[in-house]
């Protein structure tokens, strides 16, 4: 599932979501009946035969989300899936990741937004300058810290960032 | 003394940046744009482009009209001193009809944008412009519009036909005099037609409810446009009906009073004839009326409403179109790729306007070549005595040579490359399954519409045989026309970026008409001559199988790489640096 929600805006969601999984290979009867399911769950059953062009971008974001999952993949690669999505849709994000992770399914959850990475992956891999720099079990890279921010910040050598805030507030003002 | 260009251009400019003008800018461009909701960094056609489609098949009937009009073929035929006239008066309710049909046409496609919508109620209502202001803008457009649709669409064949048509007379004030008629009458019905499909616009969404009118919308603009290609296609048997007037139901036809209109101007119109110019002119007027108080009705209704109406865009599943698909599934597609790209293709093809503008046009242009065609058969003659001729028998291939190659031309136009991404992420591109897809698609617009045509109307004027027959080699043709058109084709349809059409457009649009040619004519021609004895339609197996032969050996030997799927279209390259070095 890619971070930008890039969908054709001339189809419907369900009609996304039927290519999609006739491209997968699922049948149609299938396809139906998991789309309609996923769609009421994410709430989206109302609009699903309006075109793509008139939806949110959290709601594109659901669509995405769906299709992803349609087919019950054993392996899951979500890019930043929390861009754009409403509290709700994010909650029943976050909760699906862990439960998929009870059902063995891998997910690999790419994000900047730490607080959340914490709450939902069960490992860490962290990048610098496409280097790795940390690979463990989330509890063993955040070690002893509070939270996993402060950890990171650690890692990668970041400066001081409330200084660097202070600094902006400061070049705001300045004429 | 200098004319002051400078400062005149400089009160232009300072003028043209008033909000008024502004607004008027911004709905004109809409019109001919749309809404743009698909965001896209794709080649517009741009307003000048959709002008000359909306000209174009005015323009190649006048120019089909040489040949009829010559005055050394009129001599040859024997006819030393014809009245022009007379002669004219088919080509004259035929160009009516055209300019009434195609300005008809334009309007229903652009329906939706006549009206402001959401975007321009999110955009204008804040801006400190008064409502009344916005109304005056649209309405002032819409007038802008029509009376740019009116000239357009008659502007070469206002010329040309009075030049081709008159060019036997030696009078210059006889042309003139022609061409002003022409002209008025054509911009007029042009007029008329555009201001009755405004005028039921207007009044549906006058008197429905929002949700009711989305829905009936669709089916109207379907019910138009048949009526309008019904009345393109019958045109060919008016002028010899307008004799029976005023008994005759040809009267209740708008395209006759304009006719009529017509005469009166010339002086040749009957008592019945005038009566219905006449008639013409007075319900131009009130339908001019008529539309102006259903747009304000409906637009104080509608526009103040739109923010109500957010919700209510969804549109509801088709079970008709979902048992189509069904049967599609279990009897031509056969793979999921197929399927899921037989889907995305008709859903593109008819909801992205760019490329049903494309398909609409190649369409347009077939009905007006076979409307043309059955023109020339059917003329002054019983039916019977013709069915078997060259006029006749075309008529099938140009429609599905038109439709073929509009498809084929719209499939190279993207729909929207960013999203793309689920296509390469899903399909093996080492799997050769572009050419079988495209190949159904275009298929499926053209066998059942053959079958349909041709097999019922050949089996009621020469049986079973000869219906079998012309359908046999009309489906014969077009699948090999398909397979000559997509024998490098390794995209999915409107997945791919833009082929470099400028460099190669020439030897294209001279292939389309020597294929149209090979196609359409010489086929004809030969059919013609075969049907008299069916036998002879053997001789068309071994150019088919050779056609057939030399495609396949084609495709056997292109390497694979060549058969591989692609999303980018590379530009050709006079030379290639071929890096040999070790």
């Amino acid at each position: 599932m890619p971070e930008e929600a890039n969908l054709y805006p001339y189809l419907s969601g369900y009609e996304y979501l039927e290519m999609v999984g006739l491209l997968r290979g699922m049948p149609p009867l299938r396809i139906k009946k998991r789309a309609e399911a996923l769609l009421e769950l994410f709430s989206l059953y109302p609009s699903r035969h309006g075109g793509m062009s008139s939806y949110s971008k959290g709601m594109r974001q659901r669509i995405l989300l769906i299709s992803a999952l349609i087919d019950d993949p054993k392996i899951l690669i979500l890019d930043e899936p929390l861009s754009g999505l409403d509290v709700t849709s994010a909650l029943i994000l976050k909760n699906l990741i862990k439960a998929l992770g009870q059902k063995e399914r891998a997910v690999f959850y790419c994000s900047h937004v730490l607080e959340v990475v914490e709450q939902v992956c069960s490992h860490l891999l962290i990048l610098r300058k496409g280097e790795v720099i940390a690979h463990d079990a989330t509890h063993v890279i955040q070690s002893d810290r509070s939270s996993l921010e402060s950890r990171f910040m650690d890692l990668v050598e970041a400066g001081d960032t409330e200084k660097i805030a202070r600094d902006i507030i400061c070049a705001m003002g300045e004429a | 003394m200098i004319f002051p260009f400078a400062t005149l251009e400089a009160k232009w400019k300072s003028h043209s940046q008033r909000p008024f003008l502004q607004l008027i800018k911004l709905f004109i461009d809409r019109a001919f744009h749309g809404s743009g909701d698909s965001e896209s960094e794709e080649l517009d056609f741009g307003t000048g482009l959709v002008l000359s489609l909306l000209a174009l098949p005015g323009a190649f009937y006048s120019i089909l009209l040489f040949d009829k009009y010559g005055s050394f073929l009129q001599w040859m035929h024997g006819d030393k001193h014809f009245d022009v006239l007379s002669i004219a008066l088919s080509d004259e309710y035929f160009l009516i009809v055209l300019s009434m049909v195609v300005t008809g046409v334009a309007v229903v496609w652009r329906w939706d944008s006549i009206f402001p919508d959401r975007r321009d109620y999110a955009n204008l209502v804040p801006l400190p412009i008064s409502t009344r202001t916005i109304f005056f803008a649209n309405l002032t457009a819409i007038f802008l519009v029509a009376g740019l649709l009116a000239l357009d669409v008659n502007l070469v064949s206002a010329f040309l036909f009075p030049f081709v048509a008159t060019a036997s007379q030696e009078t210059a004030l006889f042309f003139l005099h022609f061409a002003m008629v022409h002209a008025a009458v054509v911009v007029l019905s042009s007029l008329f037609s555009f201001f009755a499909v405004f005028g039921v616009v207007g009044l549906l969404m006058s008197i429905l409810p929002y949700r009711m009118f989305r829905q009936v919308s669709l089916y109207l603009r379907g019910l138009l446009i048949a009526y309008l290609v019904g009345v393109l296609c019958t045109s060919f048997a008016v002028p010899s009906l307008v004799g029976h007037l005023p008994k005759s139901p040809v009267r209740f036809l708008p395209s006759v009073w304009f006719l009529g209109l017509c005469q009166m101007l010339r002086g040749r119109a009957s008592p019945a004839l005038a009566i219905l110019g006449n008639l013409g002119l007075m319900s131009l007027i009130c339908l001019v009326g008529c539309a102006l108080v259903a747009y304000a009705v409906s637009y104080r209704r509608c526009f103040n409403r739109i923010p109500e109406n957010l919700d209510l865009i969804a549109s509801n599943e088709r079970p008709i179109a979902r048992r189509i698909f069904a049967s599609l599934d279990r009897i031509v597609l056969r793979t999921p790729v197929q399927r899921a790209g037989y889907r995305f293709v008709l859903k593109t093809l008819f909801r992205s306007e760019r490329h049903s503008l494309v398909l609409g046009g190649f369409v347009g242009l077939g009905v007006v070549l076979a409307s043309q065609f059955l023109f020339a058969a059917f003329s002054g003659q019983e039916m019977s005595v013709n069915a078997g001729s060259p006029a006749i028998l075309s008529i099938p291939l140009i429609l599905s040579y038109c439709v073929i190659v509009g498809l084929r031309f719209a499939f190279a136009i993207p729909a929207e490359l960013r999203s793309n991404w689920i296509f390469k992420l899903l399909l093996d591109r080492s799997k050769p399954e572009c050419i079988p897809l495209a190949r159904k698609v275009l298929l499926t617009f053209v066998i059942p519409c053959v079958i349909a045509g041709i097999v019922p109307f050949h089996r009621y004027l020469g049986g079973w045989t000869r219906a079998a027959l012309h359908a046999w080699v009309a489906i014969a043709w077009g699948i090999l026309l398909s397979d000559i058109l997509l024998v490098r084709f390794r995209k999915i349809p409107f997945t791919c970026s833009y082929p470099p059409f400028r460099e190669s457009a020439i030897m294209l649009v001279v292939c389309y008409f020597l294929g149209f040619f090979a196609y359409v004519v010489l086929t004809s021609q030969f059919e013609s001559w075969a049907l008299l004895n069916p036998l002879r339609m053997l001789l068309m197996i071994p150019p088919t199988l050779g056609i057939w032969y030399g495609l396949s050996h084609a495709r056997t030997g292109m390497v694979e790489v060549d058969k591989e799927v692609i999303f980018e279209e590379k530009p050709t390259r006079g030379f290639e640096v071929l890096d040999l070095q070790v």
